[in-house]
């Protein structure tokens, strides 16, 4: 049965709006789906940021510790260092006294080897004359040799043995000084 | 003697965080060197929680035994905190000593929720009496402004600020506590469901409260017994959207790609660039689509996974993900709001130029400016250039753009006659999106609740009537009104604007047979519309208009799986009359009067061709398929390898 004319305006109008609504149906799931899932993107961003700040406290905590650890450390080796620049500080007295010792030996050293030096010239100087004193020594004895050949040569001559008399009754009568 | 070390565990789920301020907090706590229990504390901020409660801990001795504070070291921290973030610090000490902490943890404290209660005349269950109710609700942050209760689909004033005496008992800290109280401002209407409380507070928010109370009040003066409000809802089935798997072979070599197109995202070309960028970026390609104006209309489609510019951005700079710029620049049409655009874009960088074809562009600015396009074709530059509007092609410029191309893509085979001799061309195949366009079956019981008479039939057209399709689509209403008057009404649906008076007097006519739901903001709230219908039609005959385009909703009718009627053009070469759809020579209104008839007379043909639809979709329409076709195209183009028709 067709409804009459001012209520089938009304069906067609309830049709046309009940569609429409479907489609708003379909907007809020659409906005609904939408927000909840940034929703819980959110929840579970702000979980894990605060699973991180959690993180940074437990090594803020570490952090802490360590620094105290440090702090101690630190004492304790500022005491090591104080020790430590005490014996420096005698270790360099020392040094400077040993470096002041060997200057002094050096200059001593410098001074030797110049002895060293004049004595070596002094001895190459006397060993040159040693040389010369030795060649001549060695031609004094070459002339030596040679003048007893002579002596020997002529007291083997004829004319020597035959004058031995006349230096026998020299050697009888000429006294030889004193 | 040495300071305690503890030893300790908090064992209360991480991170602590809790609602409305109650603090609980497990744990357990002991110094192994010391045979005393240590007194626990929790400070957050100025604010300091002590032990509640000592818990005996039977695991605690045996990690370490015989110490006599084991058993008990067990601790349970409880109070109240602001809402808040807090550094918290557990602190443990032994007699009189120092406090030491032992443990921090960053501590939430969410402020209270806005609450509301109704407790007159009943504080729970169901109230079915035409009384006033009364209760009071309290948000710790701001004081109520306006207040209602929500019950079904009745929303109802209440006058707030009653005095109240219990709340601010229980609610010391909140100052408003004192004048929480409310009353419905009249007797309650019919209306049937559970009671939510409304409120608008002073900082502006809008906040709602469940509460413990259900209305069903029968009737009203204004709601008689034949309405029986507590009737389930009827839905509107199908509102599903598919997961598109993934492609199967990603491009070998991912290529940077901008679309540009003529108009915003709103129009019926972006939901083409839109489909084939989405699937091209999922074969890793990097796509942009740049529009004339209105970029925020992007919204319009769902997880876009371009990037969406406007034209002036792509202009002034256009980088990709990469660092580089565009491999290819696909302008879509020839028309004078993309055609200078794509030209310097090309000017500027080493990239291919496709040109998209998917209308009749002469035909159409004939239409446009009701001249001929032999005459148009006929006048001097200047005068093209003053009467050719920016959503039109200028029949000259627009063959310099094809004639540049390096390759030109088309919607229909028919369009390749417009394209200059040696131009590679691709026929791009439009689809429907499968995320929401599949089949679908009738919706009976919502079509019940609209009351439709004996054997009344539905056809849908979703679409704007402009210039170019307002006769045809006047074909269709046409056959709307001689198929009410010869037999079973007829109903269509329509969704779109009207840009131009295609009814004439004839508009009274046809109103009680259209329902007319306007312009559809998301394209992808259609497919439930579209599945109330019997059929679909397609208006239109073989013309210089229509031999040149694809209908774009065609894929979305035939994926629905509907029998299909519509006329001997475009993609109906395709189609096999009688078993994929209803193919008429002229889908005229006599045309679709017969074809309707007969489709309602013959139950089989109906199945066939709903079959027909489905199998013809699946087989023929798919946006994932084209995009790999498609991206085919550009690296034959890329490499010159092409030249003529690239998928005759």
């Amino acid at each position: 049965m067709n409804p009459a004319p001012d209520q089938a305006e009304l069906v067609h109008r309830m049709r046309q709006q009940l569609i429409l609504v479907q489609v708003r149906i379909m907007e809020l799931e659409d906005a609904r789906d939408e927000t909840a899932g940034r929703l819980a993107e959110c929840q579970q961003l702000l979980r894990a940021a605060q699973v991180v700040a959690d993180g940074k406290i437990d090594e803020a905590v570490h952090l802490g510790k360590v620094r105290a650890d440090l702090q101690s450390r630190h004492e304790e080796l500022q005491h090591v260092q104080h020790a430590t620049n005490e014996a420096l500080k005698a270790a360099r007295r020392e040094h400077e006294a040993a470096t002041r010792t060997i200057a002094d030996l050096q200059v001593e050293t410098s001074r030797l080897g110049e002895s060293c030096a004049a004595l070596e010239t002094r001895r190459r100087d006397l060993e040159d004359r040693l040389r010369e004193a030795n060649a001549s020594l060695a031609q004094h004895i070459a002339r030596i040799g040679d003048l007893d050949g002579e002596v020997r040569a002529m007291k083997q001559s004829r004319s020597w043995r035959w004058t031995s008399w006349w230096r026998s009754i020299e050697r009888a009568f000429v006294r030889k000084p004193r | 003697m040495s300071a305690a070390d503890f030893r300790s565990e908090i064992e209360s789920p991480l991170p602590l965080r809790f609602v409305g301020g109650a603090v609980t907090v497990d744990g357990w706590c002991l110094a192994p060197d010391r045979p005393e229990m240590p007194e626990v504390r929790l400070v957050a901020g100025e604010h300091v929680l002590r032990r509640a409660t000592s818990e005996v801990r039977a695991d605690v001795p045996r990690l370490f035994p015989g110490h006599p504070a084991a058993l008990n070291c067990g601790f349970r921290i409880s109070g109240l905190l602001p809402a808040g973030v807090f550094l918290a610090r557990f602190e443990a000490r032994i007699g009189s000593e120092a406090w030491r902490t032992f443990k921090e943890l960053s501590l939430v404290v969410e402020p209270l929720p806005f609450m509301a209660v109704i407790d007159e005349p009943v504080a729970t269950g169901t109230l079915s009496d035409r009384v006033k109710a009364g209760g009071w609700a309290l948000d710790p942050a701001s004081p109520v402004e306006k207040l209602t209760l929500r019950y079904g689909h009745r929303e109802i004033d209440c006058v707030i600020g009653r005095p109240r005496r219990d709340v601010p008992a229980a609610h010391a800290t909140v100052p408003q506590a004192a004048n929480s109280g409310f009353e419905t401002a009249d007797f309650l209407v019919a209306g049937h469901g559970p009671v939510r409380v409304r409120a608008r507070l002073a900082d502006g928010r809008n906040v709602v409260a469940p509460t413990r109370v259900s209305f069903s009040i029968a009737h009203d003066e204004f709601h008689g017994p034949e309405i029986d409000l507590t009737a389930p809802r009827v839905p509107l089935p199908g509102y599903a959207r598919r997961i598109p798997a993934a492609p199967a072979s990603p491009a070998a070599r991912p290529r940077n790609i901008i679309f540009l197109l003529p108009g915003s995202f709103a129009s019926n070309s972006a939901l083409h660039v839109a489909a084939l960028a989405n699937e091209l970026s999922r074969l890793g390609h990097a796509c942009t689509v740049a529009v004339t104006h209105d970029v925020a209309t992007i919204s319009h489609h769902e997880q876009p996974l371009f990037r969406a510019i406007s034209q002036e951005d792509a202009l002034s700079a256009l980088v990709f993900p990469d660092g580089r710029g565009p491999d290819v620049i696909h302008c879509w049409t020839t028309r004078e709001n993309v055609r200078p655009a794509a030209e310097t874009l090309r000017s500027r960088h080493a990239a291919r130029l496709v040109v998209h074809l998917e209308d009749n562009e002469q035909q159409l600015l004939a239409l446009t400016l009701h001249r001929r396009a032999e005459d148009l074709a006929g006048l001097g530059d200047e005068e093209l250039d003053r009467l050719v509007p920016a959503d039109r092609s200028h029949p000259r410029r627009s063959r310099t753009l094809l004639a540049a191309a390096d390759g030109v893509t088309v919607i229909t085979k028919r369009l390749a006659d417009f394209v200059p001799a040696g131009r590679a061309i691709h026929v791009i195949r439009p689809a429907a999106d499968e995320r929401y366009f599949f089949s679908r079956p009738l919706p009976d019981e919502f079509r019940r609740e609209l009351r439709l008479s004996p054997g009344e039939s539905i056809l849908f057209y979703h679409g704007n009537v402009h210039e170019a399709n307002a006769a045809e689509v006047r074909e269709l209403y046409l056959a709307l009104v001689a198929l009410n008057r010869q037999g079973p009404p007829v109903r269509l649906i329509r969704t779109g604007i009207d840009t131009v008076d295609f009814l004439g007097p004839m508009a009274a006519e046809v109103a009680p047979f259209v329902l007319n739901l306007g312009h559809i903001l998301h394209h992808r709230y259609l497919p439930p519309l579209m599945a109330l219908a019997d059929f679909f039609v397609q208006p239109g005959a073989p013309d210089a208009f229509n031999d040149y385009r694809f209908p774009s909703k065609l894929p979305e009718f035939f994926a629905l799986g509907r029998p299909v009627v519509l006329p001997k053009t475009n993609l109906a070469a395709s189609l096999r009359h009688g078993i994929d759809a209803y193919v008429l020579d002229q889908a005229d209104a006599a045309g679709i009067v017969r074809a309707i008839g007969a489709l309602r007379a013959d139950a089989a043909l109906r199945d066939r061709l709903a079959q027909g639809a489905r199998e013809f979709a699946a087989a023929n329409f798919s946006w994932p398929r084209s995009a790999a076709a498609l991206s085919a195209f550009y690296d034959a183009v890329l490499r010159h390898q092409v030249t003529g028709n690239a998928n005759p």
